[in-house]
């Protein structure tokens, strides 16, 4: 028995998804709920997730509660839309770093807020499903901020940067920047391609691990075809799924029907 | 066109260093989204658009468009200044909409090749 060395913890596989939109996104269904998400999350075997509302992390708190005893994760994550209206899924170790982020995001939003649309409603809830408050300000807007100044941003606030559905036509870097920028330091890239066929397409995403996520605004759409697999500690934090990417200390990631 | 004639006519401001002001512009690609660019614009066409990245830089370079033009008062980052002169790239700096810059490069001659065809 070895002596003065930590324990190796337990890995195991944990299906993932890391982009999910609340009540709080105008563009979500008013049924995504936290004990909606969490519920349906469980009947689906989804043991980790990642709330990311646009510009807003209100209700990832709600969703963690709901989470509790369930054995599901729940991490703080935020979508920011850049000045070159790229999506990316920005995720965060802990609230108050989550909350700064948030409060860094909120100056950069622009200062002359356009009103909701009709029948757009923007939610702050409970982990009962209360409403809180509305919050009456479109958060969908681009920040004046580059994607190289966000992914420094979350790299500051000790976080990770996913670049969101890199195969849709319009929101995405490859559609909005026609490559991979050259060091960006993204973590990974979302995407519903297989590996082969985006790496053809878009020679640039060769080396950035890749994910599969909902990006869901409904409940059905929890329920995918193919789900993002990780090989981490039971217990799974922000540093698990950063090594899973990097492939560092057994942990790994997968994507698998 | 030459450049340097559609820099004067349209009083466009110098982003960067001017390279190949004497450079004969072959016609106009207008598009924010850089794929769609990379897909349609053609060798010495004027690029015109709201986008900043750098990104602009290397397509342009790769494409060999003769400049970029980034209209509608949209800024431009110090990091594309940059790259652009290190690649001999001209950018371009216009507070008009693009809509305005795009009618003024047509009344220049500067045509889609399918009207100029026409006449």
């Amino acid at each position: 028995m070895s002596v003065g060395c930590s324990p190796v913890p337990m890995l195991k596989w944990i299906k993932a998804d890391l982009h999910i939109h609340t009540v709080l996104s105008a563009c979500a269904d008013l049924d995504m709920s936290p004990r909606e998400i969490i519920n349906t999350a469980k009947l689906l075997g989804i043991g980790l997730l990642a709330i990311t509302d646009h510009h807003a992390i209100d209700n990832v708190a709600a969703c963690r509660e709901v989470a509790k005893g369930t054995g599901i994760t729940v991490l703080f994550g935020m979508e920011v839309q850049t000045r070159e209206e790229v999506h990316l899924v920005c995720l965060f170790p802990s609230e108050d770093l989550a909350d700064s982020f948030a409060a860094l995001v909120a100056q950069h939003l622009p200062s002359n807020w356009l009103s909701l649309g009709a029948g757009e409603i923007q939610a702050v809830v409970t982990a009962n499903d209360q409403v809180v408050r509305l919050d009456q300000r479109k958060l969908l807007a681009s920040l004046d901020l580059s994607v190289e100044d966000v992914c420094g941003a979350v790299a500051r606030h000790q976080g990770l940067t996913i670049a969101a559905h890199v195969d849709r036509p319009q929101y995405s870097l490859l559609a909005n920047l026609g490559f991979v920028p050259p060091e960006l330091p993204v973590a990974a890239l979302e995407t519903i391609s297989d590996a082969a066929a985006l790496h053809k397409k878009h020679p640039s995403t060769v080396g950035y691990p890749l994910l599969c996520s909902s990006d869901a605004h409904c409940l059905p759409m929890l329920n995918k075809e193919k789900y993002t697999y990780f090989y981490v500690a039971e217990d799974v934090t922000l540093s698990e799924i950063r090594m899973a990417l990097k492939g560092e200390g057994g942990r790994k990631v997968r994507i698998e029907n | 066109m030459l450049l340097s004639q559609i820099v004067k006519e349209l009083t466009l401001d110098q982003l960067t260093d001017f390279h190949g002001a004497e450079r004969t512009v072959g016609g106009v690609y207008v598009a924010d989204l850089i794929s769609l660019v990379m897909a349609n614009a053609k060798q010495d066409d004027l690029w015109l658009t709201h986008q900043g990245h750098q990104n602009i830089v290397a397509l342009a370079s790769l494409l060999r468009l003769s400049c970029v033009v980034i209209g509608g008062g949209m800024r431009c980052q110090e990091e594309t200044i940059r790259k652009a002169n290190e690649e001999k790239i001209s950018l371009f700096g216009s507070t008009l909409p693009i809509y305005e810059l795009a009618g003024r490069l047509y009344v220049c001659g500067l045509q889609p090749s399918a009207y100029a065809e026409m006449d």
